[in-house]
């Protein structure tokens, strides 16, 4: 070839790698990075799927994804936030949600969300995701519920059926009388256990004798009184008295493995999404009751927010948290995990015991009030690891009742003097 | 010239090395250091002198995490190495099965803690543990291994033994093969049985090994974290909680990331101490260090 | 004479026989959690579950295995891990010997320094050190690559103070009669010095791959993309999800303990030898 020919090839070449690039670039690919939590691998792939689906219908997006189990996620969010290296969209437990909202680390979508959406959404449910003076900085994915998990063999033994109307719900004393008498039928080495290591699911007792965390200001605590000691006494004495499962509020003792393999006759504080860990794993059929009343009626509801961070993408984040949180999405992700969807229009047809499905709605109507505002608040999110510590101490016989109050107060009122709205 | 080229070499082969010690050990050792003179977290402040020390003598948390830590050391050192200096010696005598021996003890010190740490915690279960289903067989009564408070520290040493006497037992092994055996054929004429010869040859040629293994292990019991996490996350209440588990936790769970820093250099001190101390004490014997 | 003979026959072997019931009673109980390990990993759900006390399962539930292999995608993680370890392995024992023979053959000013800076090293833990190299990660944009899981994780001492015992041993005659013979110190190190390493290597190739095999918090904060993990990674997540029971995860922890189990036994030779020689001299 002589060189002439030579050179028109090289410049052939070098023109069609130019047109390649210049086509990338004129396409302005955004990147969006998402963290995600998940408690079972159905709810991780329903998730991914629709994902994988959101980037298919918006090739000019590239979903940048990590993902966590739910234990996992606040350790993986704070090395991100400490190198200030935020995602743009990521889950997140109706609890937390504060502590980044008034850090500023959130971006509001007022302006994004359409009024149609936000109109489905519960005024209450709202609450884990405003602040700072009606700034929306995320919506609901999941709803999830407590209330008691039972062994039916056992209690069919004991010839006892657990109350299946709200109305019905047993006291303290008759749930503790119902396991006893199960347990004596059926042999098993304790009567009930307690949910697991987390304050949340205890939370329920204490407002169930009618205490609360903190005053109607949120500005002081109010831990030391004579029906939040009622409360943290029954729960020793539960453990004293060998009648519920030592361990399990320490953190253990594995509760799946405990209530699965029979040595208790009820799980209490535990929800539907255990459903997807129980069913296989089960050695007798279960089923649910509510959660037992003392002064009141009193569950806490849970669940899972999406929220969008701070940062040059958060309309395009904006765009992605509306797509997730449509009924699509979030049909599938409820029925993959067996979970109630926070919107009026979303229906959702359990597939796993969908017969349970009205007793956890009615027991999601036994909310009280406080209870909702006070577990969103951001003092009990900065503070309630360390509130466990200090019931795990008590429980376990370390700390006394009253030091362990004492300490709790403590806790509670360091961190209302420094999380506030 | 020559003499310049070989004064360089020996820098030249360290280059790699220190750079790497210099980025990923030191880099970090004094980015603590700075950080701790600060208040950085959620909320920054910036430059608080000693405030951050202060808290951390305040602070009762800190004080048991420490305590736990001296607790579970003074508890592992001294059994971990008593125990692997004892099956060294006994895998180091003519017996058969060497080889099967040596990896069988050897074994456990190769799984990581993600691997048996939910293992132990299921052993030790107050509720379906077998070690409580063994202890009944023998008509004994049932232990709250990890459960109760006083219990569960030492259940966390028998299962760090466990794990780690293999990794002694190689360097005290390394150690008794290359004692001479004329030392061994001098005492036996001198009509000295097995017993002396281990008191009067073995141990006092072992020395320099013993305190290789007595840092080190020293060293690793104050890093403690894997086994906490996996076990027992600190519980019950704070009963098992140590020092690097409380720093994890409070960068983690609190975001004090300057607070966490000034328990690292604090930590970093202890350890920089003691292991000068034990220097010191052995400093009479014939020591390699250079 | 006879008498005295006969004596401290029978004495020897007396001990002889504490000696190894000594000896076998430790292995028994060294041996007994892997082997229970084992026998919750081969049981199925309803055995593990049952309350009797029963060593060895009735059923082999080989689904364990095959269920946990189909759920957790080891198959991605344990290349993964392999790269990493090999990576790492690489580096390790290539400057480690480079080190350890500087240190043990030449003398020159800042010898003790250096050698206590390096030592240093050893005494900060993981967790201390997590935040800063994770910001240094993402500064120079190493994060999720394999770069910055191998990198960060091969300033171990360990490494050095073997080498640097093993090259003790070595006659410095073999150094300055190569030098006589005109090569640079560089070719010496190369062609005499380090294929004379090969069994401290073997024991620094063993416990360094270990290590890296086992790390869990590293490659937790590095690494990002699910089809990146490592196998502690994978097993970590897989033991954390409440939906997958006993069995599973016990098969799993099994498999990822397997690959260093079989490269110990295709070391064992030269790791033995290494210790042998390794030389901690007395």
């Amino acid at each position: 070839m002589s060189i002439w020919k030579k050179a028109a090839c090289l410049l052939m070449i070098v023109a069609v790698i130019l047109c390649i690039t210049m086509s990338f670039s004129a396409q302005e690919q955004i990147t969006l990075s998402v963290l995600y939590e998940y408690t079972s691998e159905s709810g991780r792939d329903a998730i991914q799927q629709s994902l994988e689906q959101y980037q298919k219908e918006n090739p000019h997006i590239k979903l940048d994804i990590q993902v966590a189990t739910q234990a996992r996620w606040p350790e993986l969010m704070r090395m991100r936030a400490v190198a200030n290296d935020y995602p743009d969209i990521s889950t997140c437990v109706p609890q937390r949600v504060s502590e980044w909202a008034l850090a500023g680390k959130l971006a509001p979508g007022n302006d994004i969300i359409p009024k149609v959406v936000l109109n489905k959404y519960d005024e209450a449910r709202m609450l884990s995701v405003i602040h700072n003076d009606g700034q929306i900085y995320g919506l609901p994915f999941t709803d999830a519920i407590r209330a008691v998990a039972y062994n039916v063999d056992y209690f069919k033994k004991a010839g006892i059926t657990p109350p299946q109307k709200a109305e019905d719900a047993w006291t303290w004393e008759e749930l503790v009388e119902a396991a006893k008498k199960a347990q004596a039928a059926s042999g098993a080495k304790y009567a009930l256990q307690f949910e697991k290591a987390s304050f949340d699911g205890w939370l329920s007792f204490i407002y169930q004798a009618g205490a609360e965390l903190m005053n109607e200001d949120y500005t002081e605590s109010t831990v030391k009184t004579p029906e939040f000691r009622r409360a943290l006494e029954w729960t020793v004495k539960l453990h004293e008295e060998e009648i519920a499962a030592p361990g399990i509020i320490e953190g253990i003792e594995d509760p799946v493995r405990t209530f699965a393999s029979g040595l208790t006759t009820m799980w209490l504080a535990t929800g539907h999404w255990m459903m997807d860990a129980l069913d296989p794993q089960m050695q007798c059929e279960y089923a649910y009751t509510f959660l037992p009343k003392d002064v009141q009626q009193a569950t806490v509801v849970g669940g899972t927010d999406w929220v969008v961070f701070e940062g040059p993408h958060s309309k395009e984040a904006w765009d992605l948290l509306l797509y997730m949180v449509s009924s699509g999405p979030m049909a599938s992700f409820n029925q993959a995990v067996t979970s109630v969807p926070p919107r009026s229009d979303v229906k959702v047809d359990w597939r796993i015991h969908p017969e349970f499905a009205t007793l956890f709605a009615e027991q999601a109507r036994q909310m009280p009030e406080n209870l909702l505002i006070h577990q969103l608040h951001p003092a009990y999110g900065a503070c309630r690891d360390k509130l466990l510590q200090e019931l795990s101490a008590c429980v376990s016989g370390q700390k006394s009742v009253d030091r362990t109050l004492d300490a709790m107060d403590r806790i509670m009122q360091d961190a209302l003097k420094t999380h506030q709205y | 010239m020559r003499f310049k080229k070989q004064m360089l070499t020996p820098y030249i082969f360290l280059m790699p090395q220190l750079l790497l010690v210099g980025i990923f050990a030191f880099f970090p050792l004094v980015y603590n250091l700075i950080m701790s003179f600060q208040e950085i977290g959620m909320i920054s402040r910036g430059f608080v002198g000693l405030d951050q020390y202060v808290n951390m003598f305040e602070d009762e948390v800190f004080w048991t995490s420490l305590k736990n830590t001296f607790i579970y050391t003074m508890g592992t050192v001294p059994l971990t190495t008593l125990f692997s200096l004892v099956v060294a010696v006994g895998l180091n005598q003519k017996i058969a099965g060497k080889k099967i021996f040596r990896t069988i003890y050897l074994f456990p010190y190769l799984t990581s803690w993600v691997v048996v740490g939910l293992l132990w915690q299921w052993m030790y279960s107050t509720n379906y543990g077998v070690l409580n289903k063994l202890l009944n067989l023998i008509g004994l009564p049932s232990l709250a291994w990890l459960q109760a408070p006083a219990l569960t520290i030492p259940s966390i040493i028998i299962a760090s033994i466990w794990h780690d006497v293999g990794y002694y037992m190689v360097i005290f092994l390394a150690g008794l093969q290359s004692i001479s055996p004329i030392y061994y054929e001098a005492s036996t004429i001198d009509g000295a049985n097995s017993w002396k010869q281990f008191r009067f040859v073995t141990l006092p040629l072992l020395k320099p090994i013993i305190f290789i293994v007595l840092i080190l292990s020293m060293i690793n019991s104050f890093k403690i974290f894997d086994q906490i996490y996996v076990m027992t996350g600190g519980g019950p209440g704070r009963a098992s909680l140590m020092i690097v588990n409380y720093i994890y936790s409070v960068i983690i769970t609190e975001m004090r990331l300057s607070y966490a820093s000034a328990i690292s250099i604090f930590l970093f001190l202890v350890i920089l101490i003691l292991t000068a101390l034990q220097r010191r004490m052995f400093k009479d014997s014939d020591m390699e260090v250079g | 004479m006879k008498l005295q003979l006969n004596k401290t026959k029978t004495n020897k072997r007396v001990s002889k026989c504490l000696l190894y019931i000594l000896l076998i009673g430790g292995a028994i109980i060294m041996a007994f959690p892997i082997f229970y390990m084992l026998s919750l990993a081969l049981k199925p759900a309803a055995e593990i579950y049952s309350l009797d006390l029963k060593l060895l399962p009735e059923n082999i539930a080989w689904s364990n295995f095959t269920e946990g292999w189909a759920r957790s995608g080891f198959n991605k993680y344990f290349l993964n891990t392999i790269i990493i370890a090999i990576g790492a392995v690489l580096f390790s024992v290539f400057f480690n010997s480079m080190a350890g023979f500087a240190l043990a053959k030449y003398n020159f000013p800042g010898r003790n320094i250096i050698f206590v800076f390096i030592l240093t090293a050893l005494m900060l833990p993981t967790q201390v050190k997590m935040v800063p190299l994770y910001l240094l990660m993402i500064n120079i944009g190493w994060i999720n690559t394999f770069q910055g899981a191998i990198i960060p994780t091969i300033s171990q001492a360990f490494g050095v103070f073997l080498m640097r015992q093993y090259c003790l041993t070595i006659p410095t005659e073999l150094i300055e009669v190569s030098r006589i013979d005109g090569c640079s110190d560089f070719r010496t190190f190369w062609q005499i010095i380090f294929p004379l390493c090969k069994p401290a290597m073997a024991v620094n190739i063993i416990f360094q791959f270990m290590w890296r095999w086992n790390d869990l918090l590293w490659p937790l904060i590095v690494i990002r993309e699910e089809k990146l993990y490592t196998i502690q990674q994978g097993l970590a997540f897989f033991r954390e999800d409440p939906s997958v029971a006993g069995g599973p995860i016990m098969a799993m922890s099994i498999v990822s303990v397997l690959p260093i189990v079989v490269l110990f036994f295709a070391l064992q030779k030269y790791f033995i030898q290494g210790i042998a020689t390794t030389g901690m001299k007395v």
